[in-house]
């Protein structure tokens, strides 16, 4: 069963997020202080994070691209999310390193899929 | 054993209709604040207002938001010749003028996952509600569901 890591300090995400997988075959955790995000990573070894652009505590772009140079994490897929859906916003993601791009409200179905679509590039589950 | 008809299954039963993550303000929220928040989503027409514990209070309709963005963005002169809104309700509106998600926000009806879709719809369809929010066995806010979007799925179903 892959394992994803949402990291998002809004517990709404991750409680609708808890909600519309509990029946997708898939196990989510879920990360509040990105300031932990290392330690996690290596207990919890991911198949693909889900990272909140919009974080208070950290940049989530700044994230994105740290753990992307980090050779012990690179190859872990990020997908962003993000309540700004304009183009420079998106091409700022990818330039960060991320391999794909939710706009929020999301659809579970799709935000799932593109996920699974994502660890299954890698090889990973 | 007959399967369940559609219109009796639970809202719950349809992740691919469910929008997470919608436009939120809290209560307190500035108007600039809720723009913003529906700027971000168009397609939801609505700002979901919660209060500390994410519990939800209310709705902001896009069509409230018009009104107040009317008053503030054009020079009053001009407000008599906008044809489709209410000349006196901008007056009434600079009069009072909101200052936050409460002074904007309005009651609305949300439903829960347990709820049977034959239900919603008729409500909705009762209401004139264009999307619902979804809200769990605490109140809290875990999404919206659009009319539109119900009935467009339903039509394939009943094509295909």
């Amino acid at each position: 069963m892959p394992r994803i890591l949402l990291v998002d300090d809004e517990p709404r995400i991750a409680r609708a997020l808890e909600f519309a997988l509990r029946d997708a075959d898939v196990q989510l955790a879920s990360l509040s202080d990105a300031s932990q995000i290392d330690d996690v990573l290596e207990q919890l070894r991911p198949d693909a994070i889900l990272l909140d652009i919009g974080l208070a505590s950290d940049d989530g772009l700044g994230l994105c691209s740290r753990l992307k140079r980090d050779v012990r994490f690179s190859e872990i897929p990020i997908v962003l999310l993000s309540g700004q859906t304009n183009a420079e916003t998106k091409a700022a993601g990818f330039s960060a390193g991320a391999d794909d791009f939710i706009a929020k409200p999301f659809v579970p179905t799709e935000l799932i899929a593109r996920v699974r679509a994502q660890i299954a590039r890698r090889g990973r589950a | 054993m007959a399967k369940i008809p559609v219109w009796r299954r639970p809202v719950g039963d349809f992740p691919s209709l469910l929008h997470l993550g919608p436009p939120v303000v809290h209560v307190t929220d500035s108007l600039s604040s809720v723009v913003s928040a529906l700027a971000g989503d168009p397609h939801a027409r609505a700002v979901f207002v919660v209060d500390d514990d994410d519990r939800l209070l209310g709705i902001i309709p896009e069509r409230r938001l018009d009104t107040n963005l009317v008053r503030l963005v054009l020079p009053q002169s001009i407000w008599p010749s906008i044809g489709d809104l209410d000349a006196r309700t901008l007056l009434h509106a600079a009069k009072g003028a909101p200052q936050t998600a409460h002074d904007l926000m309005v009651p609305c009806d949300a439903t829960t996952p347990d709820a049977l879709l034959q239900d919603l719809l008729v409500g909705m369809i009762r209401r004139g509600d264009s999307a619902t929010p979804l809200i769990d066995e605490q109140g809290r806010l875990l999404g919206y569901l659009s009319l539109f979007e119900l009935l467009a799925n339903l039509l394939r179903q009943s094509d295909a």
